[in-house]
């Protein structure tokens, strides 16, 4: 029933605002404003410049040659003067101490200088990047679409009732190097080559890498396997605050490009590259050639298990700093002709009772025995400071539906659609509410008032790499699931992507 | 015009190219993009085009997004540098939001996809997507009404 009043909605919509309501840059934050000048400057700095489209590079002559160098004299003494600067702030930088022996909420020492959050990995180096992108395979992404709604949220007069002053913070830490950690993932997936190890790069961070992947990735098409690459290995990248790592292997996908009256055949499953006109791929295995679930989770427990983790596939045996195993988009997901080839397993860090969206992933085909593609990161949360919280009424405010404020919100493990982007037990209340959009001021929003809170832990990740987990608000009211609020007060968060204005 | 006073006069248009590159391009590419995009604006400002900046801009922005996504496939597909210039949000990007328009938009030509994104995700206005694309406001018009046909059609099927 939603999804045929969803549909009724999006055909009465003209086409341009049905464009414009599932834009994917609706919510982007503008770039800091000194990115103008800083380029503008930059070829002032050049000292000459050459004209595209001709191919001709022109130099403008000697007064414009010295400056040009002495622009490059001044550009390696400014770097070279920041890279030190970054080497002795990394050094004394109080975040990166943490103590592993106290109790939660036990003389912990309080933060004071806040976590500089960043959702796109500044630490990363462009090795690791490269491997990872040429590794990783995007997964499905499914449920039904998205639609805003026009609702503004106010706390209960109830709400700061027994609300927590304080809450503790965990951080991810590992007590093996990146060099042990990559010999040890090499030999979990039976990578055989030899393992090469990185010179520091940004933030301190090094990567390791065993195997082959593409010189040039290709940019992968969403859920659709590439079958023209060949590629197989094992990349970790991680300082002294945690390993992250990526695992894939193109051979694993049981596909290749379609032939001449594959389309006829009734065994052969087609999938056609959305982004790529006449690209299609054909699957001509029977179908049930991929591990069950009870294989695919053995096979993914005892891959976790030899990186060091305890795990189990219900939530209430899974131990504390163990893995909650679930299966996720298994077996083949069809519509019409076209076949997913997608099964994941994911295993759940359980933290203090609760199960986080910090996750390590096995991806199976639905084609093929073998792991197609595995992500995550080697270590554990150990307590590491206390801090004061933000009302629960002040949160209530900064709701954001479907968790997409990047600011605010937070996204918080849902048991029953584990790693989905929408929740399974949305409120009615929001569902009931009629279409809008928050980001835009409209007229009449429909407020919801919230009534209900937990303190639930909330992965961040730190520009240098490290991995906390703070206290976060998940609301509720009579109908379900509201939203979810970092629960840690601004003064305590520093966001550090691209576009916050002047935080680099 | 001096690096300050090309930036007094740009920085108006920033927020509407970062958009134009985040529908674009993934998240981390967006700023080392979107700094190009004014170093190549700095670089040719005296061809920018008096009341069309914008427009102007996003023809950079565009050349740089189909060079960036060549790179990008270069080991696929060796004569990449050939095809047609592709800078149109792709439906994987549009997917979160709304499946069934990214199957739609999937469906759609590039040409068809590099102009609707223009005027409905953009907002250029027919002579300014005009300026972008190289051919005439009449051409955009009729292309413009063919393409929102092509999808609303999709869409029916989609749906």
């Amino acid at each position: 029933m939603k999804d045929f009043e969803q549909s009724k909605q999006n055909i009465d919509m003209t086409i341009d605002e049905r464009l414009r309501q599932a834009d994917p840059a609706r919510n982007q934050v503008a770039l800091d404003e000194g990115i103008v000048l800083r380029a503008a400057q930059r070829v002032s700095a050049r000292g000459f410049r050459f004209r595209y489209f001709s191919g001709i590079w022109e130099p403008r002559g000697p007064r414009r040659l010295a400056l040009g160098l002495s622009g490059f004299v001044a550009a390696v003494a400014v770097v070279t003067a920041v890279m030190t600067v970054q080497q002795e702030v990394k050094v004394d930088k109080p975040l990166a101490a943490a103590s592993s022996s106290l109790a939660p909420g036990n003389n912990l020492p309080p933060l004071t200088e806040p976590i500089r959050y960043s959702t796109f990995g500044q630490y990363q180096s462009q090795k690791f990047s490269q491997w990872s992108q040429a590794l990783s395979i995007p997964e499905v992404i499914s449920g039904v679409a998205l639609v805003s709604k026009n609702v503004t949220f106010a706390p209960s007069a109830s709400l700061n009732n027994r609300a927590p002053k304080t809450g503790v913070i965990y951080k991810l830490t590992s007590n093996q190097t990146v060099s042990e950690a990559g010999k040890r993932l090499a030999q979990a997936f039976g990578v055989g080559q030899p393992l090469r190890v990185s010179k520091p790069a940004r933030y301190g961070s090094i990567t390791a890498t065993a195997g082959t992947v593409p010189h040039a990735p290709a940019s992968f098409s969403f859920g659709q396997p590439n079958v023209r690459l060949r590629y197989r290995g094992v990349a970790a990248i991680g300082s002294n605050s945690g390993v992250r790592w990526v695992y894939g292997n193109s051979r694993a996908m049981a596909w290749r490009d379609c032939r001449p009256g594959d389309s006829m055949k009734k065994n052969v499953s087609i999938i056609s590259r959305m982004s790529e006109k006449n690209l299609r791929y054909c699957r001509v295995l029977p179908s049930g050639m991929g591990p069950t679930s009870a294989e695919a989770l053995a096979r993914a427990g005892s891959i976790f298990q030899s990186l060091g983790y305890r795990t189990s596939t219900t939530l209430a045996s899974t131990p504390n700093g163990g893995l909650y195993l679930v299966a996720q988009g298994f077996g083949e997901q069809s519509a019409g002709r076209q076949t997913y080839y997608q099964a994941t397993i994911s295993g759940y860090l359980k933290v203090a009772g609760q199960v986080t969206t910090l996750a390590q992933k096995v991806m199976f085909t639905s084609s093929s025995q073998q792991i197609v593609s595995a992500q995550g990161f080697m270590g554990n949360v150990k307590t590491a400071y206390v801090a004061k919280l933000k009302s629960p009424a002040q949160a209530a405010r900064q709701i954001s539906i479907y968790d997409t404020d990047p600011v605010n919100s937070i996204q918080l493990f849902d048991p029953k659609a584990p790693g989905s982007y929408l929740r399974s037990d949305l409120s009615t209340s929001i569902l009931k509410a009629p279409v809008g959009d928050p980001s835009r001021p409209t007229a009449n929003p429909v407020t919801i008032t919230v009534s209900k809170f937990r303190i639930v832990p909330g992965v961040i990740e730190a520009r240098d790499g490290t991995t906390w987990l703070i206290p976060s608000y998940l609301f509720t009211d009579k109908g379900g699931y509201l939203g979810a609020v970092k629960a840690l007060p601004n003064s305590l968060l520093k966001r550090n992507d691209y576009f916050t204005s002047g935080s680099r | 015009m001096t690096p300050e006073k090309f930036a007094e006069h740009y920085r108006q248009h920033l927020p509407a190219i970062s958009k134009f590159l985040a529908r674009r391009v993934n998240a981390p590419d967006v700023e080392d993009l979107c700094s190009e995009v004014f170093v190549r604006a700095f670089e040719m400002k005296h061809r920018a085009p008096e009341g069309y900046e914008l427009a102007w801009l996003y023809s950079i922005a565009g050349h740089l997004v189909a060079n960036h996504r060549r790179k990008l496939s270069a080991g696929v597909r060796l004569f990449s540098a050939l095809s047609v210039a592709r800078f149109a949000p792709s439906a994987e990007s549009l997917a979160l939001a709304d499946f069934a328009l990214a199957q739609a938009w999937g469906q759609l030509r590039e040409a068809d996809q590099n102009l609707l994104a223009l005027v409905a995700l953009d907002g250029a206005t027919v002579t300014e997507a005009a300026k972008v694309l190289g051919i005439t406001p009449n051409a955009v018009s009729v292309r413009l009404n063919r393409a929102r046909a092509k999808l609303a059609n999709f869409l029916e099927v989609t749906e």
